[in-house]
């Protein structure tokens, strides 16, 4: 990757936040006409760091990156960009560089004259700017392509150039709307690592829009969870698929089994005839209550259990998905009407137990790994 | 066509200190913007909604401006002879809307579902009566089936003055229109469903019946309320070899220019406004459900060879175009022949225009130059207009109202237009007045009278551009002008060239809108055509007619050149 001109040199990546985050969002909601788009969006973005919107569609993921751009303002609430406050202030007055989904590439433009766009008009000399181009075509691996037009340029490579656009001013901040899902599964892939390798290098506050978990998981500092307007959870990519903190969130990030039932006691559910031992992440519900216990494929224990003294229970294997690296097995509950446990198991250990189509075995599901929610009818497929 | 995404309005704050923030948050750039519709709009109120009060109100008073009421109208409706006019022009509406939708649905059908030959030619002939005003083909049914027509037997004593002429003469007029319509209707249509029609055995008229009908019958719905408009509200062919037959068209111009009775000049226009308008209405709404039922993928439908419908297709297409060609030939013909029908030789005396009409030839300079003001001038206002509704990022209760405002003029007929702009802008107290009888205010006529069109034109090349160019463009914070220019404008020079020579053509060849308005210094070609054909020197109104042709031609062939020279310098970039 090209070093990057003294100029353009950012302070690196903070580690400590400082008192006032880099971005302020205080209670933004947006309405078109009747329909609540946003709903008092509250969320600080800090200098350097990138992080992603993520929700299915229509949760209003590119409404909120759009109002902190200034392209179409917030109904209430406010922002703050370094402090300043920048609520009502058009797009031309706030910092930042913007890609969109489309590319939106200038068609009647070379490479080098879409990245000169932003430059041209502020009055830099000409040499100035020839140079900045190929700084520029080189930070994003597209040197010599300075005289083609856009429709001569294969979609990564479109999607380059139009990053290569935004960051020609050297915005403080780039906001990335879907930049990578208009383009195949394996130049996504490659976009995301140098994508990610750039953002850091450069040190610069990133939003990015998106609705591919993986990419989120993969290129975030932070994710925000959106769900109908509203955020429902903000986190480090871990903390997000380790520690979900809803049914929604769980079943949003990546694959998890939901079991209903009824708290028995305290730390303790019943899911129809099994009783699930809980550890202290239950201890704020009560005898009684509705909740949905979940854990994901990959934490269903069959080795060594021994070690779990609870929650050992035999299950016959319905079916078995071969996924390569691994298989998914679908697993019955017995004493359970209609349910399914679904587990990941690796190769290995499914020749180790010789695990089979109609076969019988034992499973652990280990307290530390469950979840417990209360049930609001998220997550799974409700029958 | 389809209205423009103005779902903003909905998202327009509510009033108060924070609307009042922002707006003065508003960048120079953005008081560019609302300057911009601000002064459009304004020009479209002026020289639109204005003139066509003035018009309603004149038909509420005397001649001496007083109010009287509905005495006019009363008035029109018991003078059996002008009421009689509203079913004289009904029923050649209808009729010829009839006869060109069924001939030009088969046109269309031979050149859109056939394997037939010549197929572009064919449609390049169907579209030359564009490029003659509508007193063309008059003229030339006189020389083949008048007094001393060449095959006036044809008639079996019938007289060719008359519905019969009229309608013979709208239906030239109007086909390539209808035609086209039809073409588009017939193109857009899903392979598939022939496709499965044919893997269940359906029988070929079932297909025509049950598929192809039921997917073109926006289309057709939409080309017969053209047609009816179009020949109801056209002026020039009445006027030539309508004879004593009387219709609406006609009868204005008779009140207005023969008697100078104006409130009745503006009843007798309130009057036929009402089928333009609803017809118009009829076909907004077709067409709205037209872009419904495109919206789907479809696959691409290619015709097989099919030897019975493929000879039959061919024949009727060629009859079609003898019947088209002739006619211009035989106006040609007569301009050409010396002394009609003694002295068959051919010579250029008729375009001696200079000798029969002292304004002859400046007539047709007068002609050029106003058809060149409105190409440029019109091609810019309505450029900027449409980049504003499409992509103009403030104020979109404005700018909804403005693509309205801007629908309007498809509504108006040509000569209703006219009137109004002769009542708007002759009243002295009026200041607009200076324009009165100048080359100006035909210029502003014909670009409002033909704005519709271009507009909906203009709009969908504008929606093909990203939309997220004005985004892109303010991040980078470069003003929308800019971006305009440098990109929008490129991109649409396709789009700006094809209006320009639309509404040049136009300029060339209309007559009911300007008729009412011009002086003796800004006679127009067309006019000439028809004060001549008036006066008897009907070779010589053949001979500048084709001036018109030729020169129609002209631009034609230079905006197909222009063309040809973008594609090539642009392939780098146009796909
Ligand atoms: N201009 C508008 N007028 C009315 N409703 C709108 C407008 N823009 C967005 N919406 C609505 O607001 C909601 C959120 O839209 P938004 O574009 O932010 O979704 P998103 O999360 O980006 O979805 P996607 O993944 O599909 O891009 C959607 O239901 C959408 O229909
Ligand atoms: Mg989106």
């Amino acid at each position: 990757m090209a070093l990057w001109g003294g100029a353009m040199a950012r302070t690196s990546k903070a580690k400590s936040p400082p008192e006032r985050a880099f971005l302020e969002i205080r209670d933004v909601s947006k309405k078109f006409g009747d329909f609540t788009a946003l709903t008092d969006i509250t969320l600080d973005i800090v200098e350097g760091e990138l992080i992603c919107f993520l929700g299915p569609s229509g949760c209003g993921k590119t409404t909120l990156l759009r109002a902190i751009a200034g392209l179409d303002y917030q109904t209430t609430g406010r922002i703050y960009q370094k402090g300043r406050d920048i609520s009502d202030a058009p797009p031309a007055d706030r910092d930042f560089g913007i890609v969109f989904q489309s590319y939106a590439l200038f068609p009647n433009m070379t490479v080098a004259k879409n990245i000169a766009y932003g430059l041209v008009n502020r009055r830099i000399d000409r040499k100035a700017i020839a140079g900045r181009v190929q700084e520029l075509l080189e930070l994003v691996g597209m040197p010599g392509s300075d005289d083609k037009f856009p429709a001569a340029l294969s979609g990564g490579q479109q999607q380059r150039v139009a990053l290569a656009r935004a960051l020609a001013t050297s915005p403080g901040m780039l906001l990335l709307d879907e930049p990578l899902s208009a383009l195949d599964a394996k130049v996504r892939e490659q976009l995301r690592h140098e994508l990610k390798d750039l953002q850091r290098s450069l040190g610069i506050t990133t939003v990015m829009v998106t609705h591919d978990q993986e990419e989120a998981l993969s290129m975030a500092d932070r994710i925000v969870v959106m769900s109908d307007g509203r955020i429902a959870q903000v986190g480090t990519p871990m903390e997000i698929y380790r520690n979900p903190a809803s049914a929604y969130v769980a079943d949003f990030i990546g694959s998890m089994n939901f079991l209903r039932g009824k708290m028995v006691a305290a730390r303790q559910v019943q899911v129809g005839r099994l009783k699930i031992a809980l550890d202290g992440a239950a201890k704020q519900f009560a005898k009684g209550d509705d909740v949905v216990v979940c854990i994901r494929p990959e934490d269903v224990a069959v080795r060594d259990l021994g070690k779990f003294k609870v929650n050992n229970f035999a299950m016959s294997i319905r079916d078995v998905e071969f996924l390569g690296s691994f298989c998914r097995v679908i697993l019955d509950v017995e004493g359970v009407k209609d349910a399914e446990l679904t587990a990941d198991f690796s190769i290995n250990l499914m020749r180790d137990f010789n695990l089979v189509r109609g076969g019988k075995l034992k499973v652990a599901l280990p307290r530390r790994r469950l979840q417990v929610f209360r049930d609001d009818g998220q997550g799974g497929d409700r029958k | 066509m389809s209205a423009p995404d103005i779902s903003g309005a909905t998202g327009l704050e509510p009033p108060g200190s924070k609307a009042l923030r922002r707006l003065r948050a508003l960048k120079a750039e953005s008081w560019i913007m609302l300057a911009g519709i601000l002064a459009i709009f304004a020009a479209l109120l002026a020289f639109l909604a204005l003139p066509l009060y003035a018009l309603l109100k004149k038909s509420v008073e005397d001649d001496k401006g007083e109010f009287v009421g509905l005495i006019n109208f009363q008035e029109y409706f018991s003078s059996a002879g002008l009421v009689n006019s509203i079913s004289n022009s009904l029923t050649i509406a209808f009729l010829t809307m009839i006869i060109s939708c069924t001939l030009a649905f088969t046109f269309a059908y031979g050149l859109t579902r056939t394997c037939m030959p010549f197929k572009r030619m064919f449609r390049a002939i169907a579209t030359i009566p564009i490029l003659a005003p509508s007193l063309l083909p008059a003229i030339s049914l006189v020389y083949l089936f008048g007094n001393q027509g060449v095959i006036k037997g044809l008639l079996f004593g019938e007289s060719i003055y008359g519905p019969i002429g009229i309608m013979i003469a709208m239906v030239f007029y109007i086909f390539p229109h209808v035609m086209m319509i039809m073409v588009t209707a017939l193109s857009t249509t899903d392979a598939r469903l022939y496709e499965a029609a044919d893997a269940l055995g359906t029988r070929p008229m079932r297909v025509f019946f049950t598929i192809t009908i039921p997917g073109a019958i926006y289309g057709i719905v939409s080309a017969a309320v053209v047609a009816f408009t179009l020949t109801i509200t056209d002026f020039g062919v009445p006027k030539v070899i309508g004879g004593q037959y009387n219709v609406l068209a006609t009868d204005i111009y008779k009140q207005v220019v023969g008697q100078q009775n104006f409130s009745m000049g503006a009843v007798v226009g309130l009057v036929l406004l009402i089928p333009a308008a609803f017809s118009f209405m009829i076909d907004r709404h077709v067409q709205k459900k037209q872009v419904a039922l495109l919206s789907a993928r479809a696959v691409p439908f290619h015709p097989k060879p099919h030897k019975l419908r493929d000879a039959g297709l061919l024949a009727f297409c060629i009859l079609m175009s003898v019947f088209l060609i002739g006619i211009l030939g035989m106006a040609a013909f007569a301009s050409l022949a010396t002394f009609w029908p003694y002295d068959l030789s051919l010579s250029l005396v008729h375009y001696d225009f200079d000798k029969v009409d002292p304004n002859g030839w400046s007539s047709f300079y007068n002609s050029l130059k106003m058809a060149g003001f409105t190409a440029v001038i019109g091609v810019t206002i309505i450029f900027l207009g449409a980049y504003m509704v499409e992509k103009g990022q403030n104020f979109p209760k404005l700018r909804g109202l403005f693509h309205m405002l801007a629908i309007v003029p498809m509504a108006v007929p040509g000569l209703v237009l006219g009137l109004a702009y002769v009542f708007f802008f002759s009243r002295p107290e009026n200041p607009l007045s200076v324009f009165y009888s100048t080359m100006a205010i035909l210029v502003v006529c014909t670009i409002v009278h033909f704005y519709t069109v271009s507009h909906l034109t203009m709009l969908t090349a504008l929606k093909q551009i990203d939309k997220e160019f004005e985004s892109v463009s303010s991040s980078l914070k470069v003003p929308f002008y800019r971006t305009m220019f440098r990109v929008h404008v490129p991109i649409c020079l396709p789009a700006i060239s094809e209006v320009m020579m639309y509404l040049f053509v136009n300029a060339m060849t209309t007559v009911s809108a300007v008729v009412f308005l011009y002086s003796p210094d800004t006679k127009l070609a067309a006019i000439t055509v028809l004060n001549l054909d008036d006066v008897g020197d009907t070779a010589e109104a053949a001979a500048m007619s084709m001036v018109i042709v030729a020169t129609s031609i002209t631009v034609r062939v230079a905006h197909g050149l222009l063309m040809r020279g973008l594609n090539a310098r642009h392939s780098a970039w146009r796909e």
